[in-house]
């Protein structure tokens, strides 16, 4: 009996994942990014990722995405380095029956930046992460990627000995992307 | 199909008109930690206390006392914990006090700590009854003789007279009898200096 129940799960389990694909893709973007600290810190570059997904072009999918932003700014430092980050994000995208399948997303991320203080040569930082945009199918394996990314990120503290501050900041991203469906 | 293309426009006109200018001025760092006395002179029965300060690269300081960590190059001469002296024993010598955060350090605040050679009590002629206030005075290796030792002196009475210590001063209440008073000083720290304890007798008749 037990062994039926698994059957039929598994049964269940492939036919509601029979479409949901692999998919792999590239994506460039600038970014935006506004520290919520009274002097309002700013940093404006661009963005490279890329990205693994599992899941329809038209319902539900998974992505993890490995993110590399350049920094032209000194925030917490004069020698911050380019920043790396991974994002784990759930994407629900729609078929209303036009040429585009719209989407959002979101999801939550975890990074790391060196810098050159005296006390601290690396700082890190996590993130929660809204987006929203379109894919641009090309044909069943190809599609354009059209999308705006949302990230609220909190910085590891930054020690000052007679105190620690944390740092938060506010960032958004346009990009462009092109992905493979295998 | 329009929509979305208008949208996106306008997205990305609000976009990169709201970006602004990278910031080229970073947060104040630490420029360097320092204790505030380069150099402490004490007697060997007081305390002393040290503060230090962070500098910030922006020219701000705070006060990091309590944050950083002290130590003393030889605890038997004098021993520190944040930023409070005591001296190890009463012969004196010089010590080194440092200060660290996480690897960063300052430049050592020398203290010299002037050696108890004995003492005195006070008010060794009472030969009255009632209340008499006694008191212990250092002799120095510095020569100085009227500083009162209020710490680590133990006091104590034969017969009928009765000591009290309330604020570090000892008030004795004598009767008529004869009486033994004997002032007793303990090292801050196991040490093999040693002052010999101080003994006043009394007769009132």
């Amino acid at each position: 009996m037990p062994l039926k129940k698994i059957l039929l799960f598994l049964l269940l389990l492939s036919s509601l994942y029979a479409e949901s694909k692999i998919y792999m893709g590239a994506n460039y973007g600038f970014f935006d990014e506004e520290f919520t600290t009274n002097t309002g810190e700013q940093s404006s570059s661009q963005s490279l990722g890329l990205k693994i997904g599992y899941g329809e072009r038209e319902a539900y999918a998974i992505e993890l995405n490995l993110q590399r932003s350049e920094n032209e700014s000194k925030i917490f430092s004069n020698n911050d380095d380019i920043k790396y980050s991974i994002n784990v994000e759930l994407v629900k995208s729609f078929d209303f029956g036009i040429y585009i399948n719209p989407f959002f997303k979101a999801g939550f991320g975890t990074g790391t930046m060196e810098i050159q203080r005296e006390l601290q040569d690396r700082i890190h930082f996590g993130s929660l992460n809204l987006g929203a945009g379109a894919f641009i199918p090309l044909n069943e394996h190809f599609d354009l990627e059209l999308g705006y990314d949302y990230k609220s990120i909190s910085y590891q503290d930054v020690d000052y000995i007679s105190q620690r501050i944390s740092y938060e900041s506010n960032m958004n991203t346009l990009y462009v992307g092109f992905n493979v469906r295998f | 199909m329009k929509l979305f293309t208008i949208t996106l426009y306008a997205t990305m006109i609000l976009f990169f008109t709201s970006c602004g200018d990278n910031t080229e001025t970073p947060l104040s760092d630490i420029s360097h930690i320092e204790i505030d006395s380069p150099t402490t002179t004490m007697y060997a029965t007081d305390a002393a206390s040290l503060s230090a300060t962070v500098y910030y690269t922006d020219a701000t300081t705070a006060d990091v006392t309590g944050q950083v960590t002290w130590s003393s190059s030889d605890s038997s001469i004098a021993s520190v914990s944040g930023g409070n002296i005591v001296a190890g024993n009463s012969n004196g010598g010089d010590a080194n006090i440092t200060i660290k955060y996480r690897g960063l350090t300052a430049s050592p605040s020398l203290v010299s700590v002037i050696g108890l050679t004995g003492f005195s009590i006070t008010n060794a002629d009472i030969n009255t009854t009632g209340e008499h206030i006694l008191q212990a005075k250092g002799n120095f290796s510095d020569g100085t003789t009227e500083k009162v030792i209020v710490k680590n002196i133990v006091w104590t009475a034969t017969n009928s007279a009765t000591i009290e210590v309330a604020n570090d001063i000892a008030t004795i209440t004598v009767s008529t009898g004869d009486t033994n008073v004997t002032a007793t000083m303990f090292e801050e720290t196991n040490s093999s200096s040693s002052i010999a304890p101080e003994t006043v007798s009394y007769t009132v008749n």
